[in-house]
């Protein structure tokens, strides 16, 4: 790996990293609660 | 509209299948600097042929014309 | 590197990896379907269909994640080394495990009479708008094109044909796919059950991921400013016995390259840390049959003047070393490839 590789890859990857635990978090923060055991229809796929 | 995708996936593929097959038979020993090929290494070449067919064809056409 | 390309360039070591390698997933998916049979007994076809769909799926991630993991772990552990060999193959095995994760979703849609309904799942346009809702299987189906595409060019011809720099951007990729794997599994399955089982498991892998990533890219960080440099220029290596006996030790110059200075007995030479085939790190590698050998494929060049044995053509930068009151010091500029600067230390006492 070159010199300008390595600076860019230290510029890069920590944003991506971030980026995609944000959309983990999200999606977990967001996600609905659980059906009522009643109501629980068909896994989805 | 996913008739239409479905359609153009599969034109791609036997594309890629007739491209890919023709390449690993005789178009890949011009890029293998003096390598021979076994049966098995060409049918292991043949997905990615197949895959990236269309610049294959570009790498393979390019090659074909800068032959004296 | 013979005279003929092979299907697979398989030796005694690389058998052993595969076959340990196609064991540990064959006795996790078996494990993983006979404990969810038990949790869960299965009710009819599309049940049993669905064990085994997330054994291969929770296997083919699991894989994803010790694939990424691997070449940190080398960078920390000289150990790990072995694991990264080989890890094309692994490449491989874990997009067959993926394909057969979607060859399963596509029979558990087909017994059911529901394949007609699998289209509209990508088609949906609207829902690419949403974030909770987002089709996440067009996530996976990315991941997996991104996971064949390397499968299909993972072999030595392709690197040829496509050119090194192309063929390494391409492969890095496997990132692009780990986080679009990543997004399926949260967007998907994860919207689903509330198990805590599938946020852990995200958590754990990410986590691992990014803390080996950057305790690997610290500990390089680390070195790239600790390198002393004598008056004239000349940096420290230190004493002969500081570089392991047919190994190395990386040194890097002010502006950032990294020079590999090997030892092979009283031997030293310094080649450029960038090796000719894929710019593998060789200060990594050892000394194999009196050849500096690249950890990544096995590329070697001649300490003494950085050209490959014939019949290969490959040759590297060379650097000059002198031995000075005990330690040895390179010369941070380069000398143009093949230039023979290797020298004989007096009595290294290894």
């Amino acid at each position: 790996m070159t010199r300008k590789h390595r600076f860019a890859h230290r510029m890069v990857w920590p944003a991506l990293a971030f980026m995609l635990a944000l959309g983990f978090t999200m999606a977990l923060a967001l996600r609905a609660p659980p059906d009522p055991p009643h109501a629980a229809s068909e896994p989805q796929r | 509209m996913s008739t239409v995708l479905l359609a153009a996936l599969a034109l791609y593929v036997a594309a890629g299948v007739v491209t890919g097959a023709a390449f690993v038979t005789v178009g890949a020993a011009r890029f293998a600097h003096h390598m021979t090929f076994t049966l098995p290494a060409r049918l292991v070449l043949f997905p990615g042929a197949a895959l990236l067919w269309p610049y294959v064809l570009y790498r393979w056409r390019r090659a074909r014309s800068d032959e004296p | 590197m013979s005279v003929a390309f092979k299907a697979v360039q398989w030796n005694r070591d690389k058998l052993i990896y595969d076959a340990v390698l196609v064991a540990g997933v064959a006795i996790y998916i078996a494990g993983f379907a006979a404990v969810a049979w038990r949790w869960h007994p299965p009710k009819n076809l599309p049940d049993v269909l669905d064990i085994w769909l997330r054994a291969f799926g929770t296997a083919a991630f699991l894989m994803l994640t010790v694939i990424l993991c691997i070449g940190p772990l080398a960078r920390l552990d000289c150990r790990f080394l072995k694991l990264l060999y080989n890890r094309r193959h692994f490449g491989v095995l874990t997009f067959f495990v993926a394909a057969t994760h979607v060859g399963l979703m596509i029979e558990w849609f087909a017994v059911q009479g529901l394949l007609h309904t699998l289209p509209a799942d990508f088609t949906t346009w609207e829902n690419y708008g949403k974030f909770i809702g987002f089709p996440f299987k067009t996530l996976g189906v990315a991941a997996l094109a991104i996971m064949l595409t390397m499968a299909a060019t993972s072999h030595d011809f392709w690197l040829g044909f496509l050119k090194p720099p192309v063929w390494k951007a391409l492969h890095m990729a496997v990132y692009a796919a780990y986080g679009l794997v990543v997004m399926h599994v949260a967007l998907g399955i994860m919207q689903y059950e509330h198990t805590p089982l599938i946020p852990l498991m995200l958590i754990g892998s990410l986590g691992a991921v990014a803390t080996l990533h950057l305790m690997a890219g610290w500990r390089e960080w680390d070195a790239d400013h600790g390198r002393a440099a004598a008056a004239d220029g000349w940096l420290l290596v230190g004493p002969p016995n500081a570089i392991p006996d047919k190994g190395a030790r990386i040194v890097t110059a002010s502006g950032g390259e990294r020079i590999a200075v090997f030892r092979d007995g009283d031997q030293i030479g310094a080649l450029t840390n960038l090796c000719a085939h894929q710019n593998g790190p060789l200060g990594e590698g050892r000394i194999i049959d009196g050849c500096v050998t690249c950890p990544w494929h096995g590329y070697q060049y001649r300490l003494a003047d950085g050209c490959a044995p014939p019949p290969f053509i490959e040759r590297l930068v060379t650097y000059r070393v002198r031995w000075n009151q005990g330690v040895i010091e390179v010369d941070p500029h380069p000398l143009p490839p093949g230039t023979p600067a290797s020298i004989t230390c007096p009595r290294t006492g290894a």
